[in-house]
């Protein structure tokens, strides 16, 4: 099957799933291009495994349309499944099998001959970098090692879309780095991933480009860099000083564009403040703090995080707030509390 | 409260699936009754229609609890094991023995209260004439105690059993060995061995009758019957069963709350990097036979061959050729022994000439059918439904695979262990032909009859594996069925004159026992005629059947 000429390899337009009364996904519309991680946000029951399922040509669309390299999902479901890898969330694995047995149960079911298939095995546990489980039960694995099986499975007709849904779940830390790897060498392989994921960072560290969803609905879709320049209300900018902190925070509290200014729970000599002005008048700032003999050793805008996005487009903001100011007076206590020793 | 007792009760009784089967239990009771009640005006004075009646509806209800309580009780473990709470329930403060007890009781409170409500309907039979209260008193402590005797035992076998589909099987094998097993020598078919014995041997097989609810039930039905011969000098059985069975319920819950504590023991994990490749030779090779190895590297899939086929020869172990093996092999010892014991019987019965030959024949083509009966289910019922629970069905929707080609895998998968089961005892069988050659149209017809059974048993499970979610239901759902073609037919022929000989041969056309007998040409079914019509509907309906698995896959391939 080959792609359409335009590089968008996987499309939705007005994709909706209703189950009875509950809308499980509302008028999706979305666009993948070719070679992208794309990573797939939003919390439990967002509507992320929905819309998976859909693309996977497991689960028809109330309405609306899905296509994967041209072909719809619904009228073209059989072409789909060789264009599709799809990796649910809890995967089943056979009692009693072998990892490569495992491997070449798909590799025949989707009719792939026999000497090719030992060949695509031996390429996609090369690829997986699971050469010490070949000959193991597929049972006995650990959730890591199975994740990475099932991301063998998922390539063994060579597909050009993986359909990955929280691959990252219930992984130890070293085990989300080797899955980070592998995502990442899949995109490298001309592979197009749909991933979705709780853990934010991991995405924030793989994804060319994110969507976030909400109650069934797409809040934000575009490239990662975009997305968090689009959410940001107002610059967070870290100053780090040498000498008298409480006179620049009080320099800094006069100024008109400063908000939320506060002292960082990592030093102390580290001063946070949102800023609502334009680069100039943050130089003109900068300068006034300069002219005021305190001395900056760095000044830095801290750049948003894909939560700190998540919670502000679903709403969320308040309890981040809550959360940090928490924190804050944590800190304040602990920092009395040290004065007063 | 017990907070199991709680949640257990409420769950039992509020799932459609008790309304379900409280209605049909009374229904069918109702129904009897309602068959069976004399309606041709003439005075019953010595209370034999009042009897007759009696019995069906004891036998039903019994036999009813016996297929019920399993599908409750021995599964309340395997459940928790299965959702993962088990282990939570044991981390609460609560001891084994209340979570033992709160399981009962919860299993139990159903099946008392099914059995509680068909009380009103047995002393309807006071109206009559003939029937004792006393009688309905002591068949209801036999009805009251066989539930809680079953669920017991269901329940230990729920604690012991890894999987819930597995507990059923074991369950329903260990309720055959009790409820028929232990009554065997008591009855004519065993030529009342419980007689002839010396009077401990007497006394021991007495006491073991007495453990089977259906010997303690006829032993009230019918005290003076061929069915309720007992040693001399003891009580009657079912007097014995009442202390015999509350005992042996102690003794399941003490052994059940060990077996509770130690189900929390991880099972020790299969090594599963040792690889024997093809052409070398280890120890352990030569002594097994590379073949035969279950270590050895196999070949890929060969695109002659059917991939769910191989998958489920791989990934079931009684599938494998070691076991496969094994399970030949024991065939075929029991098929020899089973030729040894022809022999004997010829030469010791030898006056009673070919009588005796087709007897022997008869008896070993219902011991083909009621392995198949026992095994078929076991093999066939997780087809579809365990690929679903295990969520690999999702995975092999996403492949190209038709439906017709899973379910024709999953057939061939199933249908193995019965073949091998038929060629194994088979030999048994032609050995007759050594005494009678004249045999040799009523082995075939056995052979038809063993054939067509094992293709129904298998076709059967399947579609239930299609149609339910959980092995466990699949499981029950297809021995059910198995078992009311099998046993609850035969209540046809415990109605004595009640039921016409018209009657009771409609009822037997899907008896397979009734089938292989009449196969057999044995005397107690001559005046039927059942072949081939057994022949005919098992064969249409294990194609209506086989097409509505295929659908019903194809139904599930789809997108939902």
């Amino acid at each position: 099957m080959s792609v359409s000429d335009n590089d968008v390899i996987l499309r939705t337009e007005g994709l909706t799933r209703h189950y009875d009364e509950i809308k499980a996904l509302t008028n999706l519309s979305l666009e993948i291009r070719r070679g992208e991680i794309f990573g797939y946000i939003g919390h439990n029951g967002a509507g992320k495994t929905t819309t998976i399922r859909i693309l996977a040509g497991l689960l028809r669309p109330t309405s609306g349309s899905a296509s994967v390299a041209g072909e719809d999902v619904v009228s073209g479901r059989d072409r789909i499944k060789r264009l599709v890898g799809y990796m649910p969330d809890n995967f089943g694995v056979y009692e009693q099998m072998r990892v490569w047995e495992y491997l070449d149960f798909f590799g025949a079911a989707f009719g792939i001959g026999r000497r090719k298939r030992r060949e695509r095995i031996e390429a996609v546990i090369d690829m997986t970098d699971a050469h010490d489980m070949h000959d193991r039960f597929v049972d006995t694995l650990s959730r890591g090692m199975k994740q990475r099986i099932g991301i063998a499975r998922t390539l063994m007709h060579d597909p050009q879309v993986l359909l990955l849904d929280e691959p990252a779940s219930g992984l130890d830390p070293r085990a989300r780095v080797h899955m980070r790897q592998l995502l990442r060498r899949l995109a490298d392989a001309g592979k197009t991933l749909l991933v979705s994921s709780h853990i934010l960072p991991e995405l924030a560290a793989i994804c060319d480009s994110i969507g976030i969803l909400h109650g069934g609905l797409l809040r934000v879709v575009g490239p990662i860099a975009e997305v968090l320049a689009s959410l940001r209300r107002d610059r967070l900018i870290e100053v780090r000083l040498l000498g008298d902190v409480e006179k620049a925070g009080g320099l800094i509290k006069a100024n008109d564009h400063c908000k939320n200014v506060e002292r960082s729970e990592e030093a102390d000599n580290i001063i946070n403040f949102h800023f609502t002005g334009d680069d100039g008048e943050l130089a003109t700032m900068l300068d006034g703090l300069v002219r005021s003999d305190l001395r900056v050793v760095t000044c830095r805008e801290v750049p948003l995080t894909l939560e700190e996005a998540y919670m502000t487009v679903s709403g969320f903001e308040g309890e981040l707030e809550e959360e940090h100011s928490a924190v804050s007076d944590q800190q304040s206590a602990k920092d009395k509390k040290k004065a007063e020793c | 409260m017990n907070p199991i007792i709680k949640k257990e009760v409420l769950f039992s009784l509020r799932t459609k699936k008790a309304v379900a089967m409280q209605a049909a239990f009374l229904l069918t009771m109702v129904a009897l009754l309602w068959l069976l009640w004399p309606a041709d005006g003439i005075q019953d004075l010595g209370g034999q229609e009042a009897r007759r009646l009696l019995m069906v509806l004891c036998i039903g209800e019994l036999a009813m609890v016996i297929l019920i309580a399993p599908a409750f009780t021995s599964t309340s473990i395997t459940i928790e094991r299965d959702r993962n709470t088990l282990e939570s329930l044991l981390a609460t403060p609560m001891s084994p023995l209340s979570i033992a007890v709160g399981k009962m009781v919860g299993a139990l409170t159903f099946l008392v209260l099914l059995v509680l409500s068909g009380v009103p309907v047995l002393a309807t039979l006071l109206l009559l004439g003939g029937v004792e209260a006393t009688e309905i008193l002591a068949i209801s402590a036999v009805l009251l105690l066989s539930a809680m005797h079953i669920g017991a035992i269901g329940l230990l076998v729920s604690v012991l059993a890894s999987r819930s589909y597995r507990a059923i099987i074991a369950t329903y094998c260990i309720l055959l060995v009790i409820v028929f097993g232990l009554a065997g020598p008591a009855w004519p078919v065993s030529g009342t061995l419980i007689r002839r014995g010396g009077p401990i041997a007497a006394g021991i097989m007495h006491v073991l009758a007495s453990m089977s609810p259906l010997e303690a039930m006829l032993s009230i039905l019918t005290p003076d019957g061929p069915y309720a011969v007992g040693a001399k000098g003891w009580p009657a059985f079912w007097q014995l069963y009442i202390p015999l069975s509350i005992l042996m319920t102690v003794g399941v819950v003490m052994v059940l709350l060990r077996g509770l504590n130690r189900s929390l023991i991880p099972a020790r994990p299969r090594e599963g990097l040792k690889v024997v490749e093809r052409g070398h030779l280890t120890g352990r090779s030569v002594l097994y036979l590379f073949f035969f190895d279950p270590r050895k590297r196999k070949r890929n899939i060969g695109w002659w061959q059917n991939p769910v086929l191989i998958k489920e020869c791989r990934s079931r172990r009684t599938l494998q050729l070691h076991w496969l093996a094994r399970a030949t092999a024991a065939c075929l010892i029991i098929s020899i022994l089973l030729m040894f014991l022809v022999n004997i019987s010829v030469q010791v019965f030898a006056p009673e000439g070919t009588s005796m030959v087709s007897n022997i024949a008869t008896a070993i083509g219902v011991l083909m059918v009621v392995l198949i009966v026992l095994i078929g289910p076991a093999m066939t019922s997780g087809a579809v439904c365990s690929d679903r629970e295990s969520g690999v069905w999702d995975l092999m929707r996403t492949t190209p695979m038709p439906a017709w080609r899973i379910v024709s895998g999953k057939f061939q998968a199933s249908l193995i262990p019965l073949v091998l089961l038929i060629i194994g005892t088979a030999p048994a069988l032609i050995f007759l032909l050594a005494f009678q050659q004249a045999l040799m149209p009523n082995i075939m017809r056995i052979l038809q009859v063993v054939g067509i059974t094992g293709l129904f048993v298998t076709v059967l499970g399947m579609f239930f594996s299609s149609v339910c979610s959980k092995t466990s239901t699949a499981t029950v759902w297809t021995y059910g069925v198995v078992s009311a073609m099998s046993l609850l037919t035969m209540l046809a022929l415990l109605g004595g004159g009640v039921f016409g000989p018209r009657f009771i041969e409609t009822v037997f056309v899907v008896n397979p026992i009734a089938a292989v007998m009449d196969a057999a040409g044995h005397q107690v079914m001559q005046d039927y005629n059942l072949l081939r019509p057994y022949l005919q509907i098992m064969a249409a309906a294990s194609g209506i059947l086989f097409g509505l698995t295929v659908i019903r896959v194809y139904q599930l391939g789809k997108a939902d």
